[in-house]
């Protein structure tokens, strides 16, 4: 199908326009024509929703009216069995399973948009993606990783030989997923780690609460 | 009430430009033994607020300043801190200053366990969000965050999830929204990966013409990278409020002198102003001095009525208190009918006063003249 605003290149995108008496008109159009659609000071009169996937319709200023709709929309498409991983929940119950550390269901998530505790996350593992996915537009972190624990200080310290089991576990699963930040800087950790002598006091890695 | 007036306005709060009015950096995070503070009984949360509140003071010589009226009043006004609502039986807000009258704030049972805050120089986003990581990968050296792959750190707020981190800027945009450009201005943002934040419905010009932009997502780069996009953004944007005022003044100077007129008209004859409509003649005002419309001394920044901050409630009432003496104070409330207080309405009448001495600046001659002779 052709944009159907140049009519030249290849649509590839939808937006959707709002019509000066307010109603609101799908448009099939090329990135560019979208782009020029959604650019800063475009034709007056004339506001423009790009709805291309992944991204989800603006939702400014409104993220819990946004969130509870995402939740609505995931509830209503469970999947059909149990999910593989650890500690994740099937979901062709509803909303009603609960956390075990907390108590939260996807109801309770629904109605306070907030989750109980850290481990919630795993707990509900796919189903916060999706909705993290919908309201960040990014499924993973690629922000800087914790800080290195001080020696002595905390609990939960590993060994050096732990770290490292640790660290090239999750440079492998980072391989496998492409996800290259986050390979890049496990590998960097790594080099670092095996360049120091072992006598160094170790850090903390596992993932803490989830 | 003799207060250094530094204390309630750090440097940083002033913008250096009459878009940018300020711009918060801060950083949530929880520990994963506990739940997050909405789900703690309180006599869960009142403990561990308690140790937090230690952990913190001891690490960064922090004060708790939880129960100073005047700091909790103006907290959330000037600093952006949480609003009173979302602080729940066992917040407790501490405070490190950092010299210059900039303050360090770390929040402790808002919604989630600890919430690091700063007001940062515009010019030095990217550095100051490196700075506030560094400051809270001190704690973290000592106490483990809640942390797991693929998400980062974790929030009770799933759009926090990831670097827990948020940066936002207060913009006055009068220019865009004049020209109803603030539904285009959203979609941009968006493409930045940046959202906006406007106060009431969505076709209307907001209050003050006052927004707020913040990133969109908290997890997809290092904080230092989501400033410099906030930033890069955030000049797009300056950009092109100055061009819509640049538009306005030169292309409709008639339609300028009218508003012009009008801010004058309400600061002259109005007897109370609500928080929403002190917000528009503040608008209006600084849009005069901003365009050249409007010449006088009160222009200069620092001076209190050009903030916007100052026409809430809390603030304003500690500003009275800080700038007029005992006697004029009695002058202003014996000047209010007797009702106005039985019926709650000093503060509405007390903005007045606050406001009117504005009506000192004028219109500038040639600025007049071109609006007489507009042919459009
Ligand atoms: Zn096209
Ligand atoms: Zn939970």
């Amino acid at each position: 199908m052709k944009c159907e605003l140049c009519h030249n290149h290849d649509a590839q995108t939808v937006i959707y326009r709002r019509e000066a008496d307010g109603s609101s008109r799908e448009l099939y159009v090329c990135r560019t024509c979208a782009d020029a659609e959604r650019a800063f000071g475009g034709p007056r009169g004339v506001s423009v929703t790009a709805m291309e996937a992944p991204e989800p319709p603006p939702g400014a200023g409104n993220l819990p009216q946004q969130l509870l709709g995402k939740l609505e929309s995931l509830l209503s498409r469970l999947p059909e069995g149990p999910e593989d991983g650890e500690g994740r929940v099937d979901f062709t119950d509803g909303g009603s399973k609960r956390c075990p550390s907390c108590g939260l269901s996807l109801d309770d998530l629904q109605n306070l948009s907030a989750v109980g505790c850290a481990k919630c996350y795993a707990f509900f593992g796919e189903a916060l993606r999706t909705i993290v996915a919908d309201l960040q537009g990014c499924r993973k972190y690629a922000g800087d990783p914790p800080a290195e624990r001080q020696p002595g200080d905390g609990a939960g310290e590993g060994s050096r030989e732990a770290r490292l089991g640790a660290l090239r576990k999750a440079l492998k699963q980072a391989i496998e997923d492409e996800d290259y930040v986050n390979a890049k800087r496990f590998r960097e950790e790594l080099r670092k780690l095996e360049d120091e002598p072992p006598a160094k006091p170790p850090e903390g890695e596992e993932p803490h609460g989830a | 009430m003799a207060r250094d007036l530094d204390t309630l306005f750090p440097p940083a709060c002033r913008g250096v430009q009459d878009i940018v009015l300020k711009t918060q950096l801060s950083l949530v995070r929880n520990h994963p033994e506990h739940p997050f503070p909405q789900h703690m009984t309180r006599r869960e949360g009142l403990a561990f607020a308690e140790e937090l509140c230690e952990r913190v003071k001891s690490l960064f010589g922090a004060e708790d300043v939880t129960d100073d009226p005047l700091t909790s009043d103006i907290a959330e006004t000037y600093f952006g801190l949480s609003p009173l609502s979302r602080r729940g039986p066992f917040y407790r807000l501490l405070r490190k200053a950092l010299g210059r009258g900039s303050y360090f704030w770390i929040e402790v049972g808002a919604m989630n366990h600890l919430t690091f805050s700063v007001l940062c120089e515009h010019d030095a986003m990217p550095q100051q969000a490196e700075a506030l990581w560094g400051l809270v990968s001190l704690y973290e050296r000592r106490y483990p965050f809640a942390y797991a792959q693929p998400w980062g750190y974790l929030s009770a707020q799933l759009s926090f999830a990831g670097t827990g981190f948020r940066i936002r800027t207060w913009v006055h945009v009068p220019g865009l929204s004049h020209f109803d450009q603030l539904t285009q201005l959203c979609n941009a943002a968006e493409r930045y990966g940046c959202l906006v934040e406007i106060d009431g419905p969505e076709d209307e010009a907001p209050p003050g013409n006052l927004a707020i932009l913040f990133n969109r997502s908290t997890m997809d780069a290092p904080v230092a990278e989501i400033a410099r996009r906030h930033r890069r953004f955030l000049g797009m944007l300056c950009d092109a409020e100055d061009q819509a005022r640049r538009r306005l003044r030169l292309d409709f100077p008639f339609v300028l002198y009218d508003r012009m007129k009008r801010m004058r008209g309400l600061l002259r004859d109005a007897e109370m102003l609500e928080p929403d409509e002190a917000l528009d003649v503040l608008s209006a005002y600084r849009l005069g001095i901003a365009t050249g419309a409007l010449k006088g001394r009160e222009a200069k920044a620092g001076f209190p009525h050009f903030w916007f901050e100052s026409v809430w409630d809390g603030p304003m009432i500690r500003e009275m208190e800080c700038r007029m003496t005992p006697e004029e104070q009695t002058m202003l409330v014996r000047a209010m009918p007797p009702g106005v207080e039985r019926h709650g309405y000093q503060h509405s009448c007390c903005r007045v006063q606050w406001l009117r001495m504005l009506i000192t600046v004028r219109l500038d001659p040639a600025f007049v003249r071109e609006a007489k002779e507009w042919r459009g």
